[in-house]
């Protein structure tokens, strides 16, 4: 069975054709990127697989589950950081901490072995005010808050977007030690080279994925190409 | 040679906190000068110092000629700017940004209309003159917002994260546009997380907890530190 | 383990606690509302200037005159002659004119001239000048008038009520909607929503803050009325407060419906303040008597419940009657609370769109 299947995916926002029949498989324990530009369709494809919003054509599986008929149990299993940074900023680390952990009706100490390695980072500033993280800090943060119920499925929506090099990098490094206990992970992002960290990538631009493949060398003006040839 | 940006032990404190502490570097006329640096490295501090927006708490220096302490307001009118948060107002055609930036820095509309049909005709954009901003893909946008900053002919232009989210055809498009404003005589001042586009710069400086760690040509900093690349100088010095 | 409540609603203490100047704005406002029209903003008569005109100075003319200048309502402006009566009263010398006939020893005629400009104070300076000038004549005059419930007249009775159905519609309504759109906005509901949490949970965490915040408001108020106003409250206390809560309920009901309507902060702020104030203010009976409406207008004044509660807390607080005597208003406002919770918990969308 497949963590993720999409079949066809359509979505139009008033005059806006958001996706154009986009069809992708993610396999378990899979990272898979969808690699493009703001606009390409990214955040829909998020959307439409946590359940958020409904596709006007199409039809997808998150964790073998209906994306419409079992939305409510898919909300149980997905871990989602959306692309804005979406904490509390007036709320201290530990209480986003305890309060996500509330939503999802366990305890830090739960499923403490999956995040130990990321809250470790963090708690050092477990009372300061989550606004007034580095950006980097705060990533670390949303990524424990996502990742606090022990989901089979994560969807991380440009997670490092305006963060620096170097957070980037300790970002990715998380992810593949979190790939070792076996989620599957979907992550979209504007930057080349972090496409390389993935197992498969889909190549996005104006609702349609262009290629699905293994990250190839020169990224860049692979995609370059790519978008040229279709116009 | 003209140094167009020049500052000495540039510093400042916010109560016990040194956000900047005391950055000296210089900037030729018509260099293309990457300013980068991890999250809270103190970028952010010390480009508001340079425009003129915030006093240094000590060190001195000048911009475009001019004294960073007594004459912000002219440092103003002789630099451009451009961020990605800000860029152009939506509502408001192409041309009506122009002649609103124009405006700002004292330009005629005659001066307005004749640098906007050469700057429109250079990206072949003249077409859509009159179309409202919002309407446009976000790769235009961006590349009329670089266009906006200089409309007035600045001696220096500050990009701040200029190419954040758009797509690579257009990003490469970005830096031909300020290639030929740099070989012109336009000094580039730019930010930015793409350590890619970090190669393009001319000289690049990396600053971490508000000092310069290094400031060389993108060649010599990969030699310097034994990388392939500029994301490797990167995260081998910040680590 | 089970989803706690009760950590729901911490949290959304602690956003309000850490946002000291809202909570502030909070809690000063109704006070200072409550002072201004109390003291300031008032239709009672003080002071209203009085020029008087008679050809012929009797010494019945001199002995009313006497009453008006000792009377605290009316400052004596002086003798004016008839042909700048009109004079007098365009440059605001006065506000009336008291013109008494030639013969006003034995006639008694006397005539007012007054500035119409503010019917209020026009109408009610009438009233207080025919009995200051006729004295002693007024009590055997044919009819008497005697106002009940308010025996000193004071117009801040009268705003009290009004400013309460207004002002706990204005913090529940706008305070939980700018609340829920601002986690739209930040993109922490998103987050919510791809949870297992229960719509409803989201809904009562977000109103039991404002309604134990307004609860506060609502003390505030109804001390500084009954002890700086000196407003009756003489239905008794716990009908006051027992309707006043009710109508908290629906007012952050209403705020429920406005965060569902409403995607950015500001147009949140503005529907509660527009759309829902504007038609407080028109249809309560806070502005203009309810009754004086036309008839297509009093229909919609029905659908207002601040009318509702602004009638039964006129009834409560100021003329007395017991909690018996608005159970119309009571029933009325439970219906609509329950209608407003039931319709904006069914429209609380779990989804993006």
């Amino acid at each position: 069975m497949n963590a993720i299947e999409a079949n066809n995916l359509f979505k139009s926002y008033r005059s806006v054709q958001a996706l154009k029949g986009v069809t992708f498989q993610v396999g378990k324990g899979e990272v898979f990127g969808l690699i493009g530009p703001d606009g390409a369709g990214k955040t829909t494809i998020f959307r439409i697989l946590t359940t958020l919003i409904l596709p006007d054509k199409g039809s997808a599986r998150t964790d073998g589950l209906d994306i419409i008929k079992d939305y409510k149990e898919i909300r149980t299993r997905v871990g989602y950081m959306p692309g804005r940074f979406s904490l509390y900023p007036d709320l201290s680390v530990g209480e986003n901490i305890d309060f996500f952990a509330n939503i999802f009706g366990v305890t830090l100490e739960e499923n403490y072995d999956l995040v130990a390695p990321i809250f470790r980072q963090i708690e050092p500033f477990r009372t300061r005010r989550a606004g007034k993280l580095s950006g980097g800090m705060k990533q670390k943060l949303a990524l424990c808050c996502a990742l606090i119920h022990k989901p089979s499925v994560l969807f991380l929506d440009e997670p490092t977007t305006g963060v620096d090099a170097l957070s980037r990098v300790e970002f990715w490094e998380m992810l593949a030690s979190l790939k070792e206990t076996g989620i599957s992970i979907l992550v979209s992002t504007p930057y080349m080279d972090e496409a390389a960290r993935c197992d498969r990538i889909a190549l996005m631009c104006e609702g349609l994925i262009l290629e699905i493949c293994p990250p190839p060398a020169r990224l860049e003006d692979y995609f370059i190409e790519l978008m040229t040839r279709n116009g | 040679m003209d140094n167009v940006i020049e500052v000495r032990n540039l510093t400042k404190r916010f109560g016990s906190f040194t956000a900047v502490d005391a950055i000296s570097f210089e900037v030729p006329k018509g260099e293309i000068f990457g300013f980068l640096g991890a999250n809270g490295a103190g970028k952010t501090t010390a480009i508001r110092m340079l425009c003129g927006l915030s006093f240094p708490t000590e060190g001195s220096g000048t911009v475009a000629g001019f004294d960073i302490m007594t004459q912000g307001e002219q440092i103003k009118r002789h630099i451009g700017y451009m961020s990605q948060r800000f860029s152009l107002y939506g509502d408001l055609t192409v041309f009506e940004n122009m002649q609103l930036f124009g405006g700002i820095y004292g330009m005629s509309e005659k001066q307005i209309a004749a640098r906007a049909a050469e700057l429109l005709e250079k990206v072949q954009f003249s077409g859509h003159r009159n179309d409202l901003v919002g309407s446009l893909p976000l790769g235009w946008k961006q590349k009329l917002a670089f266009l906006v900053a200089t409309v007035h002919n600045p001696e220096i232009v500050f990009l701040d994260e200029p190419t954040g989210g758009v797509d690579p055809i257009t990003r490469r498009q970005f830096w031909t546009m300020i290639r030929e404003a740099a070989s012109s005589g336009t000094t580039i001042f730019v930010t930015t997380h793409y350590m890619d586009e970090a190669g393009y710069c001319n000289r690049v400086s990396i600053m971490m907890d508000g000092r310069i760690k290094a400031l060389d040509t993108p060649s010599v900093l990969m030699k310097e530190y034994k990388a392939e690349s500029m994301n490797e100088v990167f995260v081998k010095l910040c680590r | 383990m089970q989803i706690r409540l009760s950590a729901f609603i911490r949290k959304e203490m602690l956003h309000i606690l850490r946002d000291k100047r809202t909570m502030l704005v909070v809690l000063v406002i109704p006070v200072m509302l409550i002072l201004l029209f109390g003291f300031t903003v008032t239709t009672d008569v003080n002071n209203i200037n009085v020029a008087v005109c008679a050809p012929n100075r009797c010494h019945a003319v001199s002995e009313s005159v006497n009453r008006l200048v000792f009377s605290s309502y009316f400052r004596f402006k002086g003798y004016v002659d008839a042909a700048d009566i009109d004079m007098t009263l365009r440059t605001g010398k006065a506000a009336a004119v008291v013109v008494f006939a030639a013969d006003y020893a034995t006639s008694g005629l006397f005539q007012l001239i007054l500035d119409g400009a503010d019917v209020n104070t026009a109408s009610t300076s009438q009233a207080y000048l025919q009995h200051v000038i006729l004295g002693e004549k007024a009590r055997q005059s044919l009819f008497e008038m005697h106002q009940l419930y308010n025996p000193q007249m004071k117009s801040a009775f009268n705003f009290v009520p009004g400013i309460m159905g207004m002002i706990f519609l204005l913090i529940c309504a706008m305070m939980t909607s700018v609340s829920i759109v601002k986690e739209k906005e930040v993109g922490t509901m998103e987050v919510l929503l791809v949870s297992p949490v229960k719509p409803a949970y989201i809904i009562i965490s977000k109103m039991v803050p404002y309604l134990l915040l307004s609860c506060i408001d609502l003390a505030t108020i109804l001390l500084l009325a009954r002890f700086v106003l000196d407003v009756p409250l003489a239905g008794g206390v716990w009908g006051i407060v027992g309707i006043s809560v009710l109508y908290l309920v629906l007012s952050l009901a209403l705020g429920m419906m406005v965060s569902n309507m409403a995607r950015s902060q500001i147009v949140a702020l503005l529907i509660s303040a527009m759309v829902m104030m504007m038609p407080v203010l028109f249809f309560s009976g806070l502005m203009f008597p309810i009754e004086n409406l036309p008839w297509a207008l009093r229909w919609i004044s029905y659908v207002i419940p601040a009318r509702w509660y602004i009638d039964a807390m006129r009834k409560l607080m100021i003329e007395g009657v017991a909690f018996i005597g608005v159970m119309l208003e009571f029933g009325i406002l439970l219906g609509q609370t329950l209608l407003l919770i039931a319709v904006s918990t069914k429209k609380f969308n779990d989804r993006l769109e």
